[in-house]
């Protein structure tokens, strides 16, 4: 209930001016440099143009290049290894004339030498340290050669192309330079070994299995892809050192994937050749499982798989599949698969959700991953677009999660007795949704991840967070809401860099991309902005780079310009900065009148208390002719006292100690113990980046003044955040009380 | 991308930089130091497996099967001496929030002149870890930083 009113401007402006004598008796404060906090951003951002307008769409003459792919690839697993062949048509749709065009060969980051060990900071004082093993293992004693082997490489008519290897990237020399809305089509062959993903890791690879002798293979970055193109860059190679992830062109895939007869694979894509790469009774459930909207239909049981390991088949089979609008390919192979599949409908769309699990993986991959894609699939069309593909499937791999589109490798294992805890299980419920919801961002806003990790990674943390929220009870977030973020925020400024920052040289990537950007976008979303505001304006965002290559500026110029209000503050302070959030109400005063107006000033108390709230009675003068401007009407002191006496007056003033400039959000507490809410937008600051004073006027007294009671902007200090201070109990403080009861 | 957060071994060998963070507070009519030492559970859970051998050590798991293995660890790698002689610790308890672990431990009868704190957490299994010592007594916060290179650092009483 709201118990006092604001009074209305007149009122305080000349309250205002009565006081305003007393505002010279302040101490002096300490020097302060202006930071410009609230400045426009736009010397930051790129002007824009013809290709991205200011309003952060894409501009009227955008465009982006196309590569479609036809691709044969065989697995070998009796060597482990990977060989394939690919014809590639290119488009260019650039009004450029191009002379040579840029590839990645991402596995050359694991040939002997590469720059990722290379450049890798190490000390070699502790040789029990993962990181310095992990190098020495790829650099000396891995027996696998790693890298990719290019074996041929022809022009449509079997023209040997001129090709140069720059470490992860390979550059393709044109006979003849390709214009202007000109295509040109090749033929690339070439080998590589797999990695063992649990001994040199990786986001691809196999993981071998000595009990029954099965591996099971992820497979990804596995073929010569196009690099980006765009009108931001050029050519977007950069190299792959590691942490970076991708940049890459949309194309249409048609893949023909050749693997021993026996093997289940999962893949980008829809299966073509279901009839034919299926036995009957699998082919029948996955129909069936095409209109189970309510819960999972098993294709392959358990047992199936645990009969399916046995087997050694010495035939192939091909896995036919198609997928369209994509920017990359990834497939998984293992006789060790049980498969389960769900259908889900998002409004005029139907889609096959699907997960692909060793045994090893159960029983919480039956129960928990065809539900975590599903619920991902619904938060995320909701909050973007619908889910523009016909499948999405989640496949089990130990330690780790990564993402390709309609196909992602999650973690999450039982212990072998088949026993785990709620760690391991909401840890994985929480990877499939973030990989899953990785489809999204950036697989189809498909933004450049060797630049900016955050765009990727932290607006996919905090969709995962209100995914979480929306389907799941009580869950323990491990990053999303504004506290999670606090201890990292005010943490040693030396190891921190701002978000803006590319991931190669982010110290905590984990914080940097993920739990801040998470926590930004949920404060924008719940303090700043609200909901409403909110995902109308990210939902703009999505709409309007779906399928296309949004940088930084097309996402903030696009949530102020669908918002309607000015966020280059927010930007700045959080996204271009390391300060962190504390504010301080340092000093609360209750000023009111003397009776009839009469006696002179006097104060009751000091008002540098912060144990309680001072209070000053004041008189009500008239004001001097010159504070009024030509031809204003004169306000008569009387009337005015007889209008202002019945309300309780209040100075606070409040510091900004963090650096970061936020909306002051407040709870006043009253003599009669109801509460009322205020919130005081960021703009405050805007005169002083470091103090602001405020006047509050309210129908009754009030003895308690809190910041930020709910814990929802990052502020890092709670002690200061309440007025008059209050003895507190510090965490160790509870902690020991509680260990004595 | 790789789940950092919640990926073991991923962290480990992408993560260049591990830091944990250990709060001091010195009382000085208790004459008692409150120690709130935080560091990652992936990081403590998977160090714990690897000392003990226990393979299906979980953090998580009932106070009981896991309090012994963390007092263990804490004593080992936190140590405290005063003008020489070594301090005792006093467990209190420990948290777990999100990813995070927090350790209480309380040292008593800390009177003297010099503390000298030798922070040893993760040193000997992360290449680049960190431990941040904030040091408060009345008057003020000092940082001081434990790594490879220097375990131990030193606060005025």
């Amino acid at each position: 209930m709201q118990k006092s009113t604001m009074r209305n401007t007149l009122t305080l402006l000349i309250c205002n001016l009565v006081l305003f004598s007393s505002f010279g008796q302040e101490e002096e404060t300490t020097p302060y440099t202006w930071q410009s906090k609230f400045e426009q951003i736009d010397n930051l951002l790129p002007t824009p143009n013809v290709y991205r307008s200011g309003d952060g769409s894409p501009g009227p003459s955008y465009w982006q290049q196309r590569a479609d792919y036809d691709i044969q690839v065989s697995l070998n697993d009796d060597l482990q290894k990977i060989s394939g062949s690919e014809d590639i048509t290119y488009h260019n749709e650039s009004p450029h004339q191009l002379s040579y065009i840029w590839l990645q060969l991402d596995q050359n980051i694991r040939e002997k030498g590469s720059d990722k060990f290379l450049t890798k900071n190490l000390d070699f004082t502790h040789l029990d340290s993962v990181s310095t093993l992990g190098v020495v293992f790829n650099t000396q004693l891995t027996s696998t050669e790693g890298g990719m082997h290019i074996t041929k490489a022809t022009d449509n008519k079997g023209k040997a192309l001129q090709c140069t290897v720059v470490k992860t990237m390979m550059r393709i020399d044109l006979e003849e330079p390709l214009e202007p809305g000109d295509k040109f089509k090749f033929h690339i062959e070439w080998w590589y070994n797999l990695n063992d993903r649990m001994e040199e890791h990786g986001r691809s690879g196999y993981e071998y299995f000595p009990e029954d002798g099965n591996f099971l293979y992820t497979i990804a970055q596995f073929y010569p892809r196009l690099a980006v193109y765009d009108d931001f860059n050029g050519w977007q190679h950069k190299q792959f050192l590691g942490s970076g992830e991708f940049a890459l062109t949309f194309g249409d895939f048609d893949v023909e994937i050749t693997v021993p007869s026996d093997h289940i694979v999962a893949a980008t894509g829809e299966l073509q050749n279901a009839k034919k790469a299926l036995p009957r009774r699998h082919y029948d459930k996955m129909q069936v499982a095409k209109s189970s909207f309510d819960k999972p239909i098993i294709i392959i049981s358990e047992e199936d798989a645990i009969q399916n390991e046995k087997s050694r088949a010495t035939s192939t089979k091909k896995w036919v599949y198609h997928a369209e609008n994509v920017r990359d390919f990834a497939f998984a192979s293992s006789r060790k698969f049980i498969w389960d599949a769900q259908a889900v409908k998002l409004n005029d769309k139907e889609v096959l959700a699907m997960s692909f699990y060793p045994k090893e993986g159960n029983p919480l991959w039956e129960k928990e991953s065809t539900k975590a894609i599903v619920h991902t699939l619904k938060t995320y069309s909701k909050h973007t677009i619908d889910y523009p593909y016909p499948v999405a499937n989640s496949i089990h791999a130990a330690s780790i999660g990564m993402e390709y589109p309609m196909i992602c490798f999650n973690l999450g294992r039982p212990a072998p007795d088949g026993t785990y805890s709620d760690g391991t299980k909401y840890s994985m419920i929480g990877v499939i949704i973030h990989e899953v919801g990785h489809n999204f961002f950036p697989m189809i806003v498909n933004s450049d991840e060797r630049q900016w990790a955050w765009m990727d990674e932290g607006i996919n943390s905090f969709l995962e967070y209100l995914t979480k929220e929306e389907h799941y009870d009580n869950f323990p977030h491990d990053r999303g809401p504004a506290h999670l973020v606090v201890k990292y925020m005010k943490g040693q400024k030396q190891y921190i860099r701002p978000m803006m920052t590319n991931p190669e040289q982010v110290m905590q990537l984990g914080y940097n991309a993920y739990s801040k950007p998470a926590s930004a976008l949920n404060i924008l979303r719940e303090v700043v902005l609200g909901p409403e505001l909110f995902d109308k304006a990210f939902k703009t965002y999505a709409e309007r780079w779906a399928f296309k290559h949004p940088k930084p500026g097309d996402f903030f110029r696009t949530m102020e310009d669908a918002s309607g209000i000015d966020l280059d503050w927010y930007w700045r302070g959080w996204f271009y900065s390391v300060d962190y959030v504390d504010i301080s109400i340092d000093t609360v005063v209750h000023y009111d009148f003397l009776p009839n107006n009469l006696a002179p000033d006097y104060y009751v108390s000091s008002i540098d208390s912060t144990v309680a709230i001072a209070s000053k009675k004041i008189k009500v003068v008239n004001t001097p002719d010159h504070y009024y401007g030509e031809f204003r009407e004169r306000l008569n002191y009387k009337e005015v006292f007889n209008k202002m006496d019945s309300q309780h007056y209040y100075q606070m003033n409040f510091s900004n100690i963090g650096g970061l400039v936020m909306p002051i959000v407040m709870r006043i507490t009253f003599d009669d113990g109801s509460t009322t809410s205020l919130t005081v937008p960021a703009e405050v600051w805007r005169y002083h980046e470091d103090s602001c004073r405020k006047i509050f006027s309210f129908d009754q007294p009030i003895k308690l003044v809190e910041i930020d009671p709910g814990l929802k902007t990052a502020d890092a200090d709670t002690e200061n955040n309440v007025f008059p201070r209050q003895e507190t109990k510090s965490e160790f403080e509870q902690m020991k009380e509680q260990k004595h009861d | 991308m790789i789940n950092i957060l919640t990926a073991p071994l991923l962290s480990l060998f992408l993560h260049a930089h591990h830091i944990s963070v250990c709060e001091m507070t010195y009382k000085e009519d208790s004459k008692t130091l409150e120690i709130t030492q935080q560091v990652f559970a992936d990081d403590i859970e998977l160090f714990i497996k690897r000392e003990s051998g226990n393979e299906t050590f979980d953090i998580r798991a009932e106070e009981d099967q896991v309090q012994k293995y963390l007092q263990n660890f804490i004593e080992k790698h936190i140590v405290i001496n005063l003008d020489g002689t070594s301090l005792s610790q006093h467990w209190i308890a420990y948290k777990i929030d999100g990813n995070d672990v927090r350790f209480f431990i309380e040292l008593k009868d800390v009177t003297g002149s010099q503390l000298s704190v030798t922070n040893t957490i993760f040193l000997e299994m992360l290449g680049g870890q960190v431990n941040v010592i904030h040091f408060h007594d009345k008057e003020e916060r000092k940082t001081k930083v434990c790594s490879q290179e220097k375990k131990t650092v030193f606060f005025d009483l």
